[in-house]
């Protein structure tokens, strides 16, 4: 019996027997008309696991190499920044498919007491040294051409944007503008070649290096983490020093993230402040 | 540009890899609901009115926002300024590029205004004094522990001088900026080359309010507030685009102001009085002509070879100084008369042969033939067609640089198509017999390759006139669209598909058995093909009924390409594809997290040799691996769209 073979082996079998996908092929594509050599299709199932031919680039070029490591160094250089806000870990879950955008936002405000892992959640000493995450861009540092800028947007570029300000001290230092001291991304040190990564001079590198030893010099300045990395660069002064030491000790009180008070606080802050203790909100 | 969803999600997705999650929501939402208030986002991303303004401060000082407050309204709308997010994946191809031009130092402060926003020369100077004032300390302390870490950091006599005279020895060790007068001089440089443009009063207004804005100030001008007739219809058009080009040019004022006072050994003091209150940001509209010479340099060197690229790579430099941007906006650069256009620029032989190194041997890449002979043949040949065009000679326009505009008329009337004919003439070669004998030489190579540029079916330069040189952008970049969509689809579905899609692009639309009759294909193969292309998008059918009763069975199908549609198809899946690979990015990121968080600890940074351990080294070193791979596929992706789209 000829089965699974050339479609288009005449008009009239358009019997119920044959009413798969070969006749509707048939009469919808205009060359199965042709009943001599209409086109080949084909009625078995496809393999389970067909041969997927995966193309290949070819490997980087010289200059691809040198614009890639420049846009590495420019991102890590740009989450360095005290603009940068690192999300919070996410569970597992939020990659699921969202419908709608309150399905959206959920996704972002998963952090409470019932998400937290218990594994990691406990105050280490090795935690003194992971890096700071931040929820909220810190404008208090940075000067800003305000002239451009919405008036509405003026106070939170002053980094006076924050309903407990007024009742704590505000953390706004000099505003200054710093260059970036990173030249280097991932790690440098694996590298096989050993060629400086973005092909600049190794002063900067042992600019960096440097950077650290002075920091050692104070043993707590290092602890602190990365905070003056950029702000205040000038470690003579020894106002500075004492105003980060503070806002180190307001940070432990004051953390911009704050689990515990999600539910307690769930409104918005829209200007009312009073009312909660410590009441910022948590975003 | 059209903002395609896939558009908007790559762009949501670069600014959360560089600037974080908070400014992506916002934009994400913008991008998605359109203009909002900051009352509206709030409504939409749930988020309270502080995070909003944090995230919007953040956006805008990056430049990523318009924003438009209505005369009375208190209430300031939000715009996404899509160009901006999505140049900011080329940030690597744009640090390079002015590393290549303009050196390393001013590549490190191109970087640090790409990172910082809006920037106040003041503050960048103030940054930059900073750093060195910290450098030179840091060499001092060096100094007097003599080197204890052994890194190979030479330590040498600064004593805090203003600007230390590296040694040859010492120079490799040395910061790039080593002096506030450096940074001047690069800043001048980068303001000069419009890679930096000030900041101005209009220049967040979204294009459509801008637009807005100066069409009801004309209309007001007229009486009644109504534009009647035609010849005031014409006349209103005109004043509209001069606004509006007038409004263009206020970000140069900064460059205007430089140039007033660009004498070098002013140069020094110059950021020091009101200039220092200036922003700036980076202007992305010469950076993209910039890339275009670049990939416009690449496609010679793949037609032609090395040596012809370079020459038209300088030539192309010194076109387009005067080159704002790739695509001219068609309300803005509009003029009521021809006259009034800007006459397109020129550059004329000499001026090529004085920018061009010496180093550079132009009788490489002429072919394998001794060059005297190829030179020869080729004189001889034009001798026999001396064109019309070739005999009016302005000595003015020899002489000046800026060509007059006469000459440019003239000039526009010479078609591409006629142009290898009308290349080579022998008198002037003769006429050019001025200086040396190698000088001559030099000079015929050149032209010779400046003629065989000028000779390609893709028309990357036109002979506008004796001794002057031209290149039509838009023709050239057309041809060149075409030939990346003909790879695109040969890449897709092979080489007879291109055969078919160049035969519809000839014949426009076409039966299947007319196809057949010009492919000399076989019905079976053809119809395979044309089925297989119809699924990528790159050819589409119209069916036409024979009879008023529409049956499918004897209706004709005619097959055509749109080319249009064919790039918006291609277009889309580049998007897709740069969407996937940073999707996969942040699941492999995910996966590694420990990993990760581990590299960014203060004790480990910098020292991951000897603090990770060897599976974290291995998983780290593969992590990184893979991430490039994923990155150096977008920025590939990219040239594509570059081409496609911007260029």
């Amino acid at each position: 019996m000829f089965r699974g073979g050339r479609g288009g082996r005449g008009r009239g079998r358009g019997g119920p027997m044959m009413g798969n996908r070969r006749e509707i092929a048939q009469n919808s594509v205009p060359w199965a008309i042709d009943p001599k050599d209409g086109i080949f299709i084909d009625g078995k199932p496809s393999d389970t696991y067909p041969v997927w031919n995966v193309p290949k680039p070819p490997t980087l070029t010289k200059k691809e190499e040198k614009q890639l490591d420049y846009f590495l160094i420019f991102r890590e250089q740009a989450h360095d920044s005290p603009l940068y806000t690192e999300p919070p870990p996410r569970s597992k879950d939020s990659r699921k498919r969202a419908y709608g955008q309150a399905q959206i936002n959920s996704r972002y405000a998963d952090e409470s007491k019932a998400t937290i892992d218990p594994f990691t959640a406990i105050e280490t000493y090795s935690k003194r040294f992971e890096r700071k995450k931040r929820t909220l861009p810190d404008f208090s540092n940075l000067p800003f051409a305000k002239e451009f800028f919405p008036t509405e947007l003026h106070a939170t570029l002053d980094g006076l944007d924050d309903p407990s300000a007024d009742r704590k001290r505000r953390r706004t230092g000099p505003k200054k503008l710093a260059v970036s001291n990173i030249t280097s991304y991932g790690a440098g040190d694996l590298d096989e070649d050993g060629d400086e990564v973005n092909g600049e001079p190794d002063f900067r590198k042992a600019l960096e290096l440097l950077d650290n030893v002075e920091k050692l010099d104070g043993e707590d300045a290092f602890l602190s983490g990365e905070e003056d990395e950029w702000g205040n660069e000038d470690e003579d002064n020894e106002d500075a020093a004492d105003a980060e030491a503070a806002d180190q000790y307001e940070d432990e009180s004051e953390d911009d993230y704050n689990a515990e008070q999600y539910f307690e606080n769930d409104d918005d802050d829209y200007g009312d402040d009073g009312g909660d203790d410590g009441g910022e909100g948590v975003f | 540009m059209l903002v395609t969803a896939p558009l908007a999600e790559f762009c949501t997705l670069t600014i959360d890899e560089i600037y974080g999650e908070l400014p992506s929501r916002i934009y994400a939402s913008l991008l998605m609901r359109g203009r909002s208030t900051i009352q509206q986002l709030a409504g939409d991303t749930g988020m309270n009115a502080r995070q909003l303004r944090h995230g919007l401060a953040l956006l805008l000082q990056h430049n990523l926002l318009h924003y438009h407050l209505d005369a009375g309204s208190p209430h300031y709308f939000y715009e996404a300024n899509v160009e901006h997010a999505y140049n900011l994946a080329r940030t690597g191809k744009i640090l390079q590029m002015v590393e290549e031009t303009h050196g390393a130092a001013a590549k490190d402060v191109m970087q640090t205004i790409i990172l910082t926003g809006l920037t106040r020369v003041g503050d960048l100077v103030d940054a930059y004094q900073n750093r060195i004032d910290r450098m030179n300390r840091i060499k001092e302390k060096l100094k007097a522990e003599e080197d204890p870490f052994g890194n190979g950091v030479e330590s040498h006599e600064v004593n805090g001088e203003p600007k230390p005279k590296p040694t040859p020895q010492s120079s490799k060790s040395d910061p790039l900026i080593s002096s506030i007068a450096d940074l001047n001089k690069i800043i001048y440089k980068l303001v000069e080359a419009e890679l930096l443009i000030g900041v101005h009063k209009t220049s967040f207004e979204s294009p459509e309010d801008l637009l807005a804005t100066i069409e009801s100030d004309i209309q007001k001008t007229y009486p009644g507030g109504e534009v009647k007739g035609n010849k005031a219809k014409a006349e209103y058009k005109d004043k509209v685009a001069e606004a509006l080009r007038k409004n263009r040019s206020e970000s140069r004022s900064l460059k205007r102001k430089l140039e007033q006072n660009g004498l070098s050994a002013k140069r020094r003091k110059l950021f020091d009085g009101a200039a220092s209150a200036n922003v700036m940001c980076i202007n992305y509209e010469k950076c993209l002509v910039e890339l275009r010479n670049r990939r416009l340099m690449h496609y010679a060197e793949e037609a032609f070879g090395q040596t012809t690229s370079w020459v038209y790579a300088s030539l192309l430099n010194l076109l387009s100084k005067d080159i704002s941007r790739c695509r001219d906006d068609p309300i803005t650069d509009h003029y009521e008369k021809d006259e009034e256009k800007p006459a397109p620029v020129v550059v004329t032989t000499s001026q090529l042969l004085d920018v061009l190194k010496t180093s550079l041997d132009l009788s490489v890449g002429l072919g394998q033939v001794d060059a005297d002979k190829i030179s020869v043949t080729a004189a001889e040949k034009i001798a026999e067609l001396p064109p019309r065009k070739k005999f009016f000679i302005d000595v003015q326009a020899e002489a000046d640089a800026n060509a007059s505009s006469d000459d440019d008329d003239e000039g526009e009337d010479v078609k591409p198509a006629t142009n290898g004919v009308n290349g080579v003439n022998g008198t002037h070669v003769t006429n050019g017999v001025n200086g040396t004998a190698k000088r001559v030489d030099r000079r015929t190579q050149l032209r010779q390759h400046l003629l065989l540029l000028s000779e390609s079916t893709q028309g990357f330069l036109r002979h506008c006139g004796a001794e002057e040189w031209t290149v039509d952008f838009v023709p050239l970049m057309a041809a060149l669209r075409q030939a990346e969509i003909d790879a695109t689809i040969e890449n897709t579905v092979g080489r007879e598909g291109v055969r078919l899609v160049r035969m519809l692009r000839a014949k426009g639309k076409l039966d299947e058995k007319a196809i057949m009759s010009v492919a000399l294909m076989r019905k079976a193969d053809m119809s395979k093909k044309l089925a297989e292309m119809h699924k990528y998008g790159f050819v589409q059918t119209q069916e036409v009924p024979r009879e008023a009763k529409a049956d499918v069975k004897k209706s004709f199908f005619l097959w055509y390409f749109d080319g249009t549609m064919a790039l918006e198809r291609i277009l889309d899946v580049s998007y897709k594809t740069m969407i996937h690979s940073l999707q996969v990015l942040d699941t492999l990121r995910e996966k590694d997290q420990h990993v990760l968080s581990l590299i960014k600890r203060s004790d480990v940074k910098g020292q991951e040799d000897d603090k990770l351990r060897k599976i974290h080294k291995e998983k780290l070193t593969q992590f990184l691996k893979l991430e490039r791979m994923l990155l150096g596929q977008i920025q590939r992706v990219d040239d594509l769209v570059a081409v496609l789209r911007d260029y």
